[in-house]
């Protein structure tokens, strides 16, 4: 097969969940660090604590919680993913991941190339600049180069039909129009692997359906695709593979068709036992 | 294949891989850089006027204000003159640290909503608001020719040399600065309450408003090792004259920016895996 596009490799994440005073001022951290120097004899009984923290096997360890635990898989260039999964299972922290918003705990990820995410549209738009200037703030945010936004700046306008306005301040824009900058921006952007959450993307019908016109279209450049979707009508059009999670885990790995139907019998089946 | 299989995980040094990486964020810079810019000067004649007028009014009112304190035998308008250059550049210079400092630690917070969404270099955005402020302090520059040429000075051009170094001494000083507090108040907001109380604090104990000749001798040492009022007495020598600040005082400030600089980059590295976590 071609080259790896995506290498997931042992990634696990930890979040620390609301012990509320932590990470607030510095002054509450400070005076922690103080306590906990003065709580010095009871240290051992802590480091204790810690290796529990570290222990994988159940999600939820005092106040530490797997995200995700051990996620190991690879894409190759060219394949279009498709990740299904239940609530908090773990999709969007590994897209997130992916897409180095935030790093994992251990293990690591390799990427070919630059990322495009779908997340949200018309991240960084600032109300008191142009629409011009606002195209290339949120392009150069997104991974363009200047040149690149350059070439392209006359289709982006055409599409998101705004070029009447285009040296109007984007804050007396209406909200159709600032939506329709913003994705037409991230849909000029060719990132070698493109991410689409439609699960962050809800609400907009409109918007899911062009994002995963914009998905096809980049499939048939022979881009990858990864794909996080609760609409598994669409994984299954869409996906080459998909891949199952469930509480911070790749249960499943395959055949699209075949891992939507297992994601369901697992839905219906923890449903008939919370009954 | 065009592009290479990178490998990220939780580690974060600084390293060839980080310095690559920025070059390639480099128009990123230059995109937040002029947005930031953009949005100060979008109504230009009053975001001028304004950078020119910050350091000339404080002048005059610190001016004044010695002026009705001090019942010096020898004040005479020379003098005034004189203090006025003194305290000129001393504001001048303060206002761009303070300037960069106030907007470098709110530029990651105030950008949250980015930096949840999209990966960049994080530093890019206090980078972005030093830079900024020297744009400012450039501008102010402008007044201070007419300043010095009003207030009879007479510049000693063979200490002119001097001031791109100085320049880029305060231009790392700030960087130093705010990578230590804009990753501090992306984890800890008190840090951002507590900058404008730091930043009077700092303007007093610097010799903004006063010549350092004025401390005695004896702490002239501890006084100078300050990488601030280094910079400005080092300012002051190039274009007013007087004399030099000694050499050892001098090596121990340059030491201290270096030690800020490098410890606040760690920080900053060691903190960005986390901040959009946490922020």
């Amino acid at each position: 097969m071609t080259d790896i596009a995506i290498h997931v490799e042992k990634v696990s994440k930890r979040f620390t969940i609301g012990t509320g005073t932590e990470y607030a001022r510095l002054t509450e951290a400070l005076v922690g660090k103080l306590k906990s120097v003065s709580k010095s004899l009871v240290q051992s009984a802590k480091r204790k604590l810690v290796s529990d923290a570290s222990n994988r096997d159940q999600r939820h360890v005092g106040n530490a919680f797997w995200a995700l635990r051990d996620v190991d898989f690879r894409v190759h260039c060219g394949e279009s993913v498709g990740i299904v999964g239940g609530n908090g299972a773990g999709k969007s922290t590994l897209l997130k991941i992916l897409s180095r918003i935030v790093s994992p705990t251990s293990g690591r990820v390799g990427v070919r190339g630059r990322v495009g995410c779908l997340l949200e549209v018309g991240t960084g738009f600032h109300p008191e600049l142009t629409g011009r200037e606002n195209v290339f703030l949120n392009g150069t945010i997104l991974g363009m180069s200047r040149r690149e936004i350059r070439r392209r700046f006359d289709e982006i306008v055409s599409f998101a039909e705004v070029e009447t306005f285009i040296d109007t301040p984007v804050k007396r824009y209406s909200n159709g129009m600032i939506i329709r900058l913003g994705f037409s921006v991230a849909a000029h952007f060719e990132p070698e692997v493109l991410i689409i959450d439609e699960v962050l993307g809800v609400g907009d019908a409109a918007f899911q359906a062009r994002s995963l016109t914009k998905a096809k279209e980049f499939r048939e450049q022979g881009r990858t695709v990864l794909l996080v979707s609760h609409n598994l009508q669409s994984i299954v059009e869409f996906a080459t593979r998909a891949i199952l999670m469930q509480e911070g885990r790749v249960v499943a790995d395959g055949e699209p068709t075949s891992i939507v139907e297992m994601h369901l019998r697992h839905n219906t089946h923890s449903n008939k036992t919370a009954i | 294949m065009p592009y290479p299989l990178i490998y990220y995980d939780s580690s974060g040094y600084w390293s060839w891989a980080k310095l690559v990486e920025l070059w390639r964020f480099r128009e990123l810079l230059y995109t937040f850089f002029a947005r930031d810019l953009t949005i100060r000067y979008r109504q230009v004649l009053i975001g001028v006027a304004w950078v020119l007028l910050q350091p000339l009014l404080s002048m005059l009112i610190f001016v004044s204000l010695f002026g009705l304190l001090e019942t010096r035998a020898t004040a005479s308008e020379n003098q005034y003159a004189a203090d006025a250059a003194v305290v000129f550049l001393g504001v001048w210079c303060w206002q761009f640290l303070a300037t960069a400092l106030r907007d470098g630690t709110s530029s990651l917070v105030n950008y949250r909503h980015v930096i949840t969404k999209v990966y960049f270099p994080r530093i890019l955005l206090p980078i972005a608001s030093v830079l900024c402020a020297l744009f400012d302090f450039l501008i102010g520059g402008l007044v201070m020719i007419p300043t010095l040429w009003v207030t009879g000075t007479v510049i000693p051009w063979s200490h002119v040399w001097v001031i791109p170094l100085i320049m880029i001494w305060l231009v790392f000083l700030c960087i130093a600065c705010v990578a230590w507090l804009s990753s501090l108040n992306a984890t800890y907001r008190d840090v951002g309450y507590a900058l404008p109380f730091l930043l009077q604090i700092g303007m007093y104990l610097s010799p903004t408003v006063y010549d350092a000749s004025r401390i005695p001798a004896r702490w002239m040492t501890v006084y100078l090792s300050n990488p601030v009022s280094a910079i400005i007495t080092w300012f002051r020598w190039a274009l007013l004259g007087g004399t030099a600040p000694d050499f050892l005082p001098t090596c121990i400030a340059i030491g201290v920016t270096l030690l800020l600089l490098l410890s606040g980059l760690a920080w900053f590295e060691k903190s960005e895996r986390l901040m959009a976590d946490r922020i």
